[in-house]
Formats: C-alpha cells, sequence, structure tokens
C-alpha cells in the first residue's frame, strides 16, 4: 500500500513518534514517503501561545458547560501560518495518508494551513497521529484536537480512519508539572505510563497502523468517539471530580496510615 | 517549483534527523532556567496577566450572554411570534373568505385590494414579524429547507395540513394535502375556471393556479424568503387542490439565473 506521511514537529518529538510508525509500515511491506511540514518563520514559544490566548477563556467555560464545549469546538477559526512549497502537493496517488502534529492548544496552525493546501484529499482515508504533554485526557487533548481534524478533513472529503495521541513528557512553557498531576489525578498512573515508548505506546502505535491500513473505521461516527463528545455536564463533571479527589486522597490515606502502622 | 532545500526525505533521512535531535533532546525547563531571558520573565508576565484575564471575564461574558442575553432575547421573540399566531389566526381565514367572495362577486376594487393592497399588507406582516420568526423557528439561511418551516407554521397556525416530499438545502418541495378552505363556506373550487378575472395577469392563460392563493399563499411565503435569503425563490404554483388536483404544491429553490453566489 502506498502511503504518504506528512509530519510537523516543533520539538523534534512528533519526528521520533512518525519515525517508529513509518518503521512499523515499512516491516509491513507497505511503500512510505514523507512530506516534512515546515513553517516559512519558525516562531519563538511567545507568538505561538499568544495566537491562541483568546481560546484559554473559552476552554475555562468548556469545564463546566458541555453544551458550550461543542458550540465552540464546531465553531472556532484556527489561525494559520505560512508554510514552505510541499514536496507532495497532491496526494491523489497514495492509498493512505497520515498525518503527524504536536497539540499546540488545539489544531496547530501549520497544519490548518497544510490541510487547506492539500490537493487529492478526495474520498481519501486518513490517520493522525499527535504528541503532547499530557495523558490522553478526552477532554482536552483527544477532542481539542482530533474534533477539528476529523471536521476539517470531512470538509475536504476525506475521511478520518484512525488517531494516536501520545505524551512527549515535554512541554515549552515550564508546565509539565500540571500535566504529571492530571496523570495521578486522572488515571492513577504517572505520565511515563502514556509516552511514545511505554507499554501504552506500543499497543497503540499498533493498533492506529491497523486501523490505518483496514481503513474502515470513521472515527467521527465510531462508538468510542462519539461517546468522548458526549460529555457528562456540570452534575457529571462535579461528581467525577470529587470522586477522582476522593479516590487520590484515599490513596495516600492508605499508602501513609500503612507506613504509620 | 519546490526551493532549493526542499528534497524527497526517504526514511533513512529520517532516521538520521532523529539520530542528531536524539544527541540534543530538548529537556523539560525548571521555573530558574525558564525566567532566566527577559522576554521568557516578560512573556510569562504578561501571559499570566491575560490568563487571568480571560479566565476571569471570558467565561463571565459568555455566561452573560447564554444566561441572560439569549432568555431575553427567546422571551421577546416568543411573544411576539405568539402575537403574530393569534394575529394570523383571526385574521387569515376571515381575511380569505372575504378575498374569495370579493373576486366570485367581481365587486368593485377587488383588483385593487388583490393585486396591490393585500401584497402590501403581507409585506408589512412579514417586516414586523419576520426577524421574531426567523429567531423562533431557528432557520438556517442558507438551507432552502430550514427557511421553509416559515410555512409549517402558517399551516399550523392556520389549520392546513402538508408534508415535506423533498428537502434538500437547494431544493425543497411541500404539499398540502388539506385545506381547510376547499368545500366550506366558501366555493373555492369555482375560482379555478375564472383565471381570466383579470385580463392582464400573467398567469391568467398560462395554466396557473387561483390568482387568490397564488397572490396570499406563494406571494406571502415569498416575501418571507426574499427577505431570509434573496437567493432562493418559489417555483410557480402548479398544482392546487382547488384546480381539481389532490394537493397544493410548493417548490422552494435556488433561484436559476442567480449570479451573485454560488449555484
Amino acid at each position: 500500500m502506498n502511503i504518504l506521511i506528512a509530519y510537523y514537529s516543533r520539538s523534534g518529538h512528533t519526528a521520533e513518534l512518525t519515525l517508529l510508525i513509518a518503521e512499523a509500515l515499512v516491516s509491513e511491506g507497505h511503500t512510505v514517503d514523507f512530506e516534512k511540514i515546515e513553517p516559512v518563520e519558525v516562531d519563538k514559544r511567545w507568538p505561538i501561545l499568544w495566537r491562541t490566548q483568546w481560546y484559554w477563556g473559552a476552554l475555562a467555560l468548556g469545564i463546566v458547560s458541555n453544551k458550550y464545549q461543542q458550540y465552540f469546538l464546531e465553531n472556532y477559526k484556527i489561525p494559520e501560518v505560512d508554510i514552505k512549497p510541499l514536496v507532495h502537493p497532491d496526494v491523489s496517488k497514495y492509498d493512505r495518508i497520515c498525518i503527524g502534529s504536536p497539540k499546540q492548544t488545539i489544531v496547530p496552525c501549520v497544519i490548518e494551513r497544510y490541510l487547506r493546501q492539500l490537493e487529492g484529499l478526495k474520498d481519501k482515508k486518513v490517520g493522525y497521529f499527535a504528541t503532547w504533554a499530557g495523558p490522553p485526557l478526552k477532554h482536552f487533548e483527544v477532542e481539542h484536537l482530533f474534533r477539528p481534524a476529523a471536521d476539517r478533513l470531512e470538509r475536504r472529503g476525506a475521511k478520518l480512519v484512525s488517531i494516536l495521541g501520545l505524551s512527549s513528557i515535554y512541554h515549552e512553557y515550564c508546565i509539565m508539572f500540571i500535566f504529571r498531576f492530571f496523570s495521578r489525578l486522572r488515571f492513577s498512573l504517572p505520565i511515563e505510563e502514556f509516552s511514545v515508548y511505554s507499554e501504552y505506546g506500543k499497543k497503540n502505535k499498533k493498533l492506529f497502523c491497523d486501523e490505518l491500513i483496514r481503513g474502515e473505521l470513521d472515527i467521527k461516527e465510531s462508538k468510542g468517539w462519539k461517546r468522548s463528545f458526549d460529555g457528562p455536564g456540570i452534575p457529571g463533571v462535579a461528581t467525577a471530580s470529587a470522586m477522582t479527589t476522593l479516590q487520590f486522597v484515599r490513596r495516600l490515606f492508605v499508602r501513609y496510615g500503612k507506613n504509620k502502622t | 517549483m519546490l526551493d532549493n532545500d526542499r528534497k524527497k526525505i526517504t526514511i533513512n533521512d529520517l532516521r538520521q534527523e532523529v539520530a542528531d535531535w536524539r544527541k540534543q533532546k530538548p529537556e523539560n525547563e525548571n521555573i530558574f532556567t525558564f525566567l532566566k531571558t527577559p522576554a521568557d520573565a516578560a512573556g510569562s508576565l504578561i501571559f499570566f496577566i491575560i490568563l487571568i484575564l480571560t479566565i476571569l471575564f471570558v467565561p463571565l461574558i459568555e455566561l452573560l450572554r447564554l444566561l441572560i442575553l439569549r432568555p431575553a432575547l427567546t422571551f421577546f421573540h416568543t411573544t411576539v411570534v405568539i402575537i403574530a399566531a393569534v394575529f394570523l389566526r383571526i385574521t387569515a381565514r376571515p381575511l380569505i373568505r372575504l378575498g374569495n367572495r370579493a373576486i366570485l362577486n367581481k365587486e368593485q376594487g377587488v383588483n385593487k385590494f388583490i393585486y396591490k393592497n393585500f401584497p402590501r399588507l403581507l409585506r408589512f406582516f412579514v417586516l414586523c414579524f419576520g426577524p421574531s420568526l426567523k429567531y423562533y423557528l431557528k432557520i438556517d439561511t442558507k438551507d432552502v429547507r430550514s427557511i421553509g418551516k416559515f410555512q409549517e407554521w402558517i399551516d399550523d397556525t392556520v389549520g392546513v395540513e402538508g408534508i415535506w416530499i423533498e428537502s434538500d438545502v437547494n431544493r425543497a418541495v411541500r404539499r398540502e394535502t388539506w385545506c381547510p378552505f376547499v368545500g366550506r363556506e366558501i366555493p373555492y373550487a369555482p375560482l379555478a375556471v375564472q383565471e381570466n378575472l383579470r385580463p392582464d395577469s400573467k398567469s391568467a392563460g398560462q395554466g396557473d393556479c387561483t390568482e387568490f392563493c397564488s397572490n396570499f399563499m406563494a406571494g406571502w411565503v415569498n416575501d418571507f424568503l426574499q427577505y431570509c435569503n434573496p437567493e432562493f425563490e418559489i417555483a410557480p404554483v402548479k398544482y392546487m387542490i382547488p384546480k381539481g388536483d389532490a394537493f397544493c404544491e410548493f417548490v422552494w429553490k435556488r433561484k436559476t439565473a442567480w449570479r451573485g453566489g454560488e449555484r
């Protein structure tokens, strides 16, 4: 099968994941071509954040109102930046297309421009893999990256058939401790359990490649995906937060209580 | 043409790139190394202020919009629509009956009323109640079927029964299967043979339907359609119950000669 892997990597972690996926695909006997997406001007860390600063308030509201979250995800516009000319601007000759990027709060501006520029996407089956700092939280990570990507691909006539999101355990803005905390809080696991080389990462990487080649799944329509869309709303969030906090406190209590006795 | 530095990447190139990257892999910074440069310190401060402001105020504005503005608008528009419905319910039937009686009896001034004043009245109705109906019915102006909810609303209010047989974005067809005016006090059916009541009418002699209903219903609906999106129109009514057909058919479609936007 003829596959194009287009990737945009800012800190290098996505390129690493790209290599792992490419090696897995090549070992299965597929032909792989690469497209390195590069912005014309590589921004420093603050302009990237500046472009999405308006988003943070909406993010805060999205925590308490699932309905607003859905409205926002359907309607927001992603800014774009200029990218260098593409080596493969027409992808009609490929059987599968694979896009890789980091998650920069939402879909990166570079990928937004790439998806707009790309030709020959009609009726193509696409896989999207990403690296981000945190654990695979449905609300913040999965939904905020893959749902807009699925929408944009659908508008171009393509179908998202496979997704993969792994933790790079790296953040440019010195806030890695927040993700470590949420990983413990939500999954009761250290963030290393969701990295590229973890068991979780290896298993999901294989699953990603299999789903990509099979091409039968429609991520947007799949049951698991929809479940990630339909959040629990305010009572659900409140209950879940209380339960996870209690669970965390109980765990601490049990651990240190045993030591005392 | 590609840039000189853009060349096809092979898997070996990627291996080399990743191997080079691993030698100088970026590490997470702690707060002391992070704030070492003035740019990062200033950026952190500005971002922190913006973050606090947006987290405080954007949700507040959105909540105000959701909790106060939207309910207020909904209340206002719903009230207006209820007034419109009551107005329509009270006035529509007598007006239609009066109009038909006038046509039948060839009363003096009927032409002026039917062809000039009555469309003006309907246009005034759309002007007054159009925005509220648009809000209340949650009309998407790019979808002709969505605009067609207006006809559903009129039918529900007046007592006409009908179904949509086509529901496309660019074309929708509604068939009215039961009309309260047919076979009632007003002998509506004879109007079908009196199409030449107004000799200068374009519809006279072209096989179109009853003058009054064409002017009343199609004209009114078309006014609303033009208000919502002038790219659409109502096709000339071909099938009508008074003419002997089993249903009235209204075809909502995109204008065929439209040149101002997408086809």
